[in-house]
């Protein structure tokens, strides 16, 4: 009894003309609107969110620095540097410093360039004419990435200034930051409290690196090697 | 949509059957059934969950009394069939019988005999007591036995 209902009822079919029509009258009526499934929501939502975790890594990865260059002279300024050697933050410490730091455009620039247009400022200049020497501090905790920045610095210098190029770890440039002065005084003025035990970090603040690096001649009568990683250059 | 409609619309048209409406009527029940299907919201976690969904709407189309006055509700037995005009003679007789049984028992039928069910599945499509469909049941093979011989028996 059971297969001879199940075969009756298996002819009967939905005609073809009903099930066109049918279609045309829900498109006309939703006009053409397609009913989302589920899987293709789930796809949908995953990914978006994949998307999103994509875009977040990406901006943070790009915005995270890895390496700072402390540039000082008469005045201080620093770059932050990403992993792609692009330039994500500047900062100057004296009023010449943050009058550069403000007129200099850096977004999306290697560092390289950024240093070039330092180095070619007026600002630079004018702050610079009694102190020819200009400090270049790279600071990185990678070794090799540090020297392959100095050896970038020093190509970039183009317009034949003097420059001292030494590196450090990252980490110092809190510890400066949080004294208010650019890690590559800090880094002069630890080498310094070593002969002055009684010097602050206000002391120091005012002085130019030329001063400081006087102040350590007078006192140990040779250039101080420190006992941070150094990598000196200097060229006429 | 068009897949749900090759995929479903027998299984319309035979629950339209069962509820004897006319072709206007089943057209009518098509296109509320494919509209609704279509602007639903509910997302389907399996195809029988979506199948139980287009028997629950379509059963209740069916039933929806909220039909113009010049219009009746069911028709004749002779009409319903004639409308399968493509179906063997013999399997018009069988579908006569089920056809023929009051409508309460019609639904039950079907799902079980035709699409399969359980009683307990048909009680939560419907959302009827499971002692119900099991009831209702009984007494529908009874009464099918009496016309249509009592051949097979069913377990």
């Amino acid at each position: 009894m059971k297969d001879r209902i199940k075969s009756a009822f298996e002819e009967v079919k939905a005609e073809e003309a009903l099930k066109e029509r049918t279609k045309a009258y829900v498109y006309n009526k939703t006009k053409g609107y397609r009913k989302k499934h589920y899987h293709t929501v789930q796809w949908q939502l995953a990914s978006t969110l994949l998307a999103s975790l994509l875009l977040v890594s990406c901006i943070f990865t790009y915005f995270t620095p890895i390496a700072a260059i402390s540039l000082d002279a008469s005045s201080s300024i620093e770059l932050k540097v990403n992993r792609f050697n692009k330039v994500i933050a500047i900062e100057g410490f004296d009023t010449i410093g943050k009058e550069l730091a403000t007129s200099l455009n850096i977004h999306f620039k290697n560092y390289e360039q950024v240093i070039e247009e330092i180095l070619s400022s007026k600002q630079l200049a004018q702050s610079n004419q009694n102190n020819k020497v200009l400090d270049i501090t790279v600071l990185c905790n990678d070794e090799r990435k540090s020297l392959e920045m100095q050896r970038h610095i020093e190509q970039c210098n183009t317009k034949k200034s003097i420059i001292h190029c030494s590196s450090s770890n990252y980490e110092l440039s809190e510890e400066a930051h949080h004294h208010g002065v650019s890690t590559g005084k800090y880094i002069t003025y630890l080498e310094l409290l070593k002969k002055y035990p009684d010097l602050n970090v206000e002391d120091i603040t005012e002085l130019s690196m030329h001063d400081m690096h006087e102040m350590m001649k007078e006192t140990s009568g040779s250039n101080s090697q420190g006992n941070h990683n150094s990598h000196h250059h200097s060229k006429n | 949509m068009n897949r749900a409609i090759e995929q479903y619309s027998d299984m319309i048209r035979r629950i339209c059957m069962v509820h004897l409406k006319n072709s206007n009527d089943t057209e009518d029940i098509f296109q509320d059934v494919f509209l609704k299907y279509t602007l639903n919201s509910t997302s389907f976690v399996s195809d029988e969950h979506e199948k139980a969904w287009f028997i629950r709407v379509t059963i209740n189309c069916c039933k929806d009394v909220l039909k113009s006055f010049f219009r009746k509700s069911t028709v004749a037995l002779d009409e319903v069939l004639a409308q399968t005009y493509y179906v063997k003679q013999e399997s018009k007789e069988v579908l006569s019988v089920v056809l023929s049984l009051p409508s309460k028992y019609r639904d039950v039928v079907y799902l079980y005999y035709y699409e399969g069910y359980s009683a307990s599945e048909i009680s939560q499509i419907l959302n009827r007591n499971v002692n119900t469909v099991y009831t209702l049941l009984n007494r529908s093979k009874v009464m099918l036995r009496e016309m249509l011989g009592g051949d097979d028996y069913e377990g």
